[in-house]
């Protein structure tokens, strides 16, 4: 079924923040929509919705889930999009850019979308999306390669899609640029940044018209120099500040607030001296024109990772026991900075959230513990703010971690050009595990008025999702460890706690649909967290009266080497019984030829007796060869006749050339994969093939381990 | 014989060029009286970035129909549709990005509220307005000590310095820019794969590059660079091709491995249904894509073929040996931010190899930045 969803047209009442559908045809509850990331531009994530209270949350249990992979394995398996929903409806993207329509009632789809050119997705580190915009009628999409999709949330069907770069120069994932950020779309203007500090890419932020996706700003705005200047002089690959998470609105004065990533190369600050201005940053911008107004940076010459990331917050709130419009963001490195949000004056700064701030200092080649790690602190995980308690309710990740600097010489650097990349480590990209910590996570709440902590509660495991709060008195947080937590807002206590069965790593909303006030929260984690032993890609839905039962905890230990997944080598394919086998004759360094780089049958596959087997020859070596299943005994160079019927390339293959074909595993026994040039398969250019029972799973056996394929039956 | 042309720095230089280079371009078979045109200061120096500063420089042009101002048109700058129409003179403002090299195309966008001298137009002129030939509004390096000397041998020796608006900073000095892979991609019948990309990933520091999706004939190029931390050569790589929802990937632990530091061939044939896709073999060769600033020298659109011409050196100089045949020609400059494959390094000052070197101004070239008139 697919249901027709009415335009909402959306009116702001500046007065009070509050969100209002002028037109609704189902005559919901406005109040009751998630229209934008944090549910209000503010980034305010408060709920006005208060069904749900300190005193009935105990009741709180699962209405429904849904599981995206259903309908596209290929989906990964982690999630941290923040949903929409509108009119009743759950927006919601995925990892890798798929978009979903679910009934907010009934859990049932509605409509899913699938951009165009998916499998370039594979290639990004991250495939994040954390989320969508709504305005004009239409949904918008940021794609991993660098696109601005406009999709009808009637149908799901694609309203129109641009590429960033046509008005943002060399915005293009060639260059380094991803995006995995949810868009925002205010006043009809859909306002985006883009990823990609690790890959020295110049951060900007720009906006398009929401009717027709045309640049809505002259220029965009660039939040560093150019490459070549100033900084940035060393070195093509020297870059960042990138605004790669939402922007938050003052509706009071048409202000775009801004948040920037670190500078790169992220662990070498000495390539790029000074503080790196606008780097780690929160920056103010005139809505219409994208012009600055003010900016303040939160840490200068970063050298650890620390960006400012989270989305900030703009609100109005006492300070010193005087009203005062505000804005506020915490950073990686786990410290909370409020400013005046007219003028960017400093009200707090570094206002300590997580236990332990130590960063001395890289030195090459030096282990160096730091705490916390480059992944934060605060990563882009949003706060909330409850106007009633004058409170920012904070979710972090109490981390720590060892970097060693690279030794890399600055002739080395100097050389690098586009299509490289340092980050100035030496030991992976977040540096290694401290032996004996363990990450684990907190909430925070930050009195406004005094600027100090008045609680915090420790989790087990990193908080990666961010905090909601209810104006009934509620913080809803999700965590690493599966559980969804509600906070009372005013002293920090756990009121209730529900098992999901899969990491957290994206925030709660809260929404009305049909009278009922439900709480939505998509669930899989962050391979960046939670040891990464992501396993889902779900939403679940949570109401009062919902089931109690909850899931089995995630498992937390990182998923186990590859021995049991399958490898190219040898792989299934979607026709029963057929497996197709890859071999690959080469050269070595003596000049000997050899299969897989193993000779004498070295390798060792496993076929079921019956099975299809579709050979692909590739010839890497310098003499021309083929490929034939020939009985085991005939390895001594005696015979080059197949096997199985059709077991043979016929024809050697010339050097970088390869040949395609199928025969079938029809009796069981051993055999040998071997050079079509009896000398070679003398020498010892030849893999094994062994025929197994009709029911006997499919294996690869090789020096590293055993590759294993359930066999389906 | 020494001739110098004006000293063209800063602001002072654009209005110079701008004095002489105002776009009177018009639309085609319309009476002279209906000719819409656009009236643009047409070149501006390269800023230094600022953090402090907006970093843009108000621009201000007018449109014309017949010579005369058309107020109420809407205007748009590259993509940007200027918000409003044209004042009752045809002005319009635009905050061009002047820390960028590069040519920003004026067109306009609309007509429907289109007046002359406060009278509406009729559709003819409307309509004229709409094919109102592009304008450009051009940011480039500045010209500076342009002069040419008549040397022994009949050639002319064209030297000079370029840089930033500040007249003290030179360009960034002709720099590598990337290595070159390229190749071709077919199907398992042989035919091109359009649509597709190549990407390659370093096995040591998790970076990959993303090629240009392949064209009808199933080509394709990329950045590249066969580096890695660890020393040793070849450099193996990780490959995989994606078109559409498909991605060909090779074994866990296979690679293809490229010469250090160098550019490369790497064709590709994807596998019929149901085979896994053969691993191809890199052809390495030496030499680079580079990127530089380049002066040029051009009667109208055609470029004077130089005897010489070098890559500009670290302070900015450039030089160039005009052929004898070029004796008395009133000549223009063009600058351009070029990229070019270089078997042999690019280094500031050295001479550019000459089958690079365009028989016309290319499109991304700023023409007319300025001229001189060389001896008889």
């Amino acid at each position: 079924m697919r249901r027709r969803i009415a335009a909402v047209a959306v009116a702001l009442v500046a007065a009070t923040g509050a969100l209002v559908a002028a037109t609704a045809s189902s005559g919901a509850d406005s109040k009751g929509d998630w229209l934008t990331y944090g549910g209000t531009f503010d980034q305010n994530r408060h709920s006005p919705l208060t069904s749900i209270t300190p005193d009935n949350v105990a009741t709180l249990g699962r209405a429904f889930s849904y599981n995206y992979r259903q309908v596209d394995a290929r989906i990964p398996p982690n999630q941290g999009a923040i949903p929409l929903v509108v009119n009743g409806v759950i927006y919601s993207s995925t990892a890798a850019n798929r978009v979903f329509a679910i009934d907010g009632t009934t859990g049932k789809l509605l409509w899913w979308f699938r951009p165009s050119d998916t499998a370039v997705f594979r290639n990004f580190g991250i495939t994040a999306n954390r989320g969508l915009a709504y305005c004009d009628n239409k949904l918008f999409l940021l794609t991993l390669d660098m696109r601005l999709i406009a999709i009808n949330p009637s149908d799901g069907s694609l309203a129109q899609q641009i590429k960033i770069s046509d008005a943002v120069p060399d915005a293009e994932p060639q260059f380094g640029y991803s995006e995995t950020m949810a868009p925002i779309c205010y006043k009809n203007k859909v306002i985006i940044g883009g990823a990609g500090s690790d890959y020295g890419v110049r951060g900007f932020t720009m906006a398009y018209n929401a009717r027709d996706l045309t640049p809505a700003w002259a220029n965009p705005f660039w939040t560093i120099p150019p490459e070549g200047q100033d900084w940035r002089a060393f070195g093509r690959f020297h870059g960042g500040g990138t605004n790669w998470n939402p922007q938050t609105i003052d509706e009071e004065t048409d202000t775009v607030f801004i948040t920037t990533g670190s500078p790169s190369p992220i662990y070498y600050a000495a390539l790029r001296p000074g503080p790196n201005p606008k780097s780690d940053s929160l920056i103010a911008l005139d809505l219409n024109t994208g012009k600055q107004k003010w900016w303040q940076q939160q840490l200068a010459g970063d050298q650890w990772g620390y960006d400012t990331a989270q989305p900030a917050l703009v609100y109005s709130g006492k300070v010193g026991g005087k009203k005062r419009r505000v804005v506020s963001v915490a950073t990686k490195e786990g410290v909370w900075f409020a400013y005046d949000a007219k003028t960017g004056a400093p009200i707090y700064q570094r206002i300590k959230l997580i236990s332990r701030i130590e960063h001395p200092s890289l030195k090459p080649g030096v282990p160096v513990t730091i705490y916390p790690a480059s992944l934060g602190g605060v990563n882009y995980a949003p706060s909330s703010y409850d106007p009633s308690l004058n409170y920012v309710f904070t979710a972090t990740l109490e981390s720590a971690a060892v970097l060693v600097q690279n030794t890399t010489s600055k002739k080395i650097d100097r050389n690098r050009v586009r299509g490289d990349v340092d980050l100035g480590l030496s030991n992976g990209d977040f540096g290694q595990l401290l032996q004996g910590w363990h990450d684990y996570g907190s909430v925070t709440a930050v009195d406004v008025n005094t600027g100090k902590l008045v609680w915090k509660t420790n989790t087990p495991e990193p908080e990666r999702g961010g905090v909601t709060t209810t104006a009934s008195g509620l913080a809803f947080v999700g965590g690493g460890d599966g559980v969804l937590r509600a906070f009372d807002s005013k002293s920090g206590k756990v009121l209730w706690s529900f098992q999901t069965g899969a990491q957290i790593a994206a925030a709660p909303v809260l929404y009305t649909a049909d009278g009922t006030q439900y709480l939505a929260v998509n669930v899989g984690g962050t391979p960046t967290s939670s040891n990464g032993g992501t396993s889902t890609s779900r939403l679940e839905v949570f109401k009062l009266g919902g089931t109690k039962e909850q899931s089995a905890a995630p498992a937390l230990t990182p998923v186990p080497a590859t021995t049991l997944a399958p490898t190219a080598y040898l792989s299934l394919d979607t026709k029963p019984k057929t497996v197709r086998i890859q071999v690959v004759s080469q050269t070595g360094p003596d000049g000997t030829g050899y299969l897989d780089e193993l000779t004498k049958g070295g390798a060792i596959f496993a076929v079921p007796q019956g099975w299809t087997v579709n050979l692909t020859f590739s010839n890497h070596s310098a003499q021309p060869s083929g490929a034939v299943v020939i009985p085991l005994s005939a390895t001594d160079g005696s015979s080059t006749s197949p096997a199985f019927s059709g077991a043979t390339t016929s024809a050697a293959v010339a050097n970088g050339g390869s040949r395609y074909f199928s025969f079938t595993a029809a009796t069981q026994g051993t055999y040998a994969i071997a050079s079509t040039d009896t000398a070679q398969t003398k020498a010892g250019q030849w893999a094994t093939l062994k025929v197994v029972a009709p029911t006997a799973p499919i294996t690869l056996t090789l020096p590293t381990g055993v590759f294993t394929i359930r066999n389906p039956g | 014989m020494t001739t110098r042309t004006r000293h063209l720095s800063g602001l002072a230089a654009v209005s110079a060029v701008a004095a002489a280079g105002i776009l009177a371009a018009t639309a085609t078979g319309a009476r002279t009286a209906d000719r819409a045109s656009f009236s643009l200061p047409r070149v501006f120096p390269v800023q230094l970035w600022k953090a402090t500063s907006e970093n843009v420089t108000q621009v201000t042009g007018k449109l014309l129909l017949g010579g005369k101002p058309v107020s109420g048109a809407q205007v748009r700058i590259d993509r940007y549709v200027l918000p409003g129409t044209t004042g009752s003179d045809g002005s319009f403002t635009y905050a061009l990005d002047t820390t960028l090299p590069g040519r920003h195309k004026v067109t306009v966008a609309g007509s429907d509220g289109a007046k002359v001298a406060g009278k509406s137009i009729s559709g003819d002129q409307r309509s004229a307005l709409l094919a109102t030939p592009a304008g450009t509004l051009d940011v480039t390096y500045g010209l500076t000590n342009v002069r040419s000397v008549k040397q022994a041998d009949g050639t002319f020796l064209v030297t000079g310095q370029a840089g930033y608006a500040d007249g003290k900073t030179p360009p960034p000095p002709v720099t590598i820019y990337t290595y070159r892979l390229s190749g071709t991609i077919l199907d398992a019948a042989g035919q091109p794969v359009a649509g597709a990309y190549v990407s390659t990933r370093t096995l040591d520091r998790s970076f990959w590059t993303l090629s240009e999706p392949t064209d009808q004939a199933g080509r394709y190029t990329s950045l590249f660079t066969a580096s890695a931390e660890q020393p040793g050569n070849p450099v193996p790589f990780d490959i995989r091709v994606a078109q559409g929802e498909n991605i060909y990937e090779y074994p866990a632990g296979e690679h293809v491995t490229f010469q250090r530091l160098q550019s490369a061939t790497m064709d590709v044939q994807l596998p019929p249904a149901g085979f896994a896709i053969s691993i191809p073999v890199a052809r390495s060769y030496k030499g680079a894509v580079y990127e530089g600033v380049v002066v040029g020298v051009a009667t109208g659109a055609k470029v004077i073929d130089p005897v010489k011409a070098n890559w500009l050196d670290k302070s900015g100089n450039f030089s160039l040996v005009l052929p004898a045949s070029a004796a008395g020609k009133r000549v223009s400059l063009w600058v351009r931010k070029s990229r070019v494959f270089l078997a042999a390094e690019g280094k500031p000052g050295a001479a550019i190899e000459k089958d690079v070197w365009p028989a016309k101004v290319p499109n991304d070239a700023v023409p007319n930045v300025t001229a001189l008139t060389l001896a008889k």
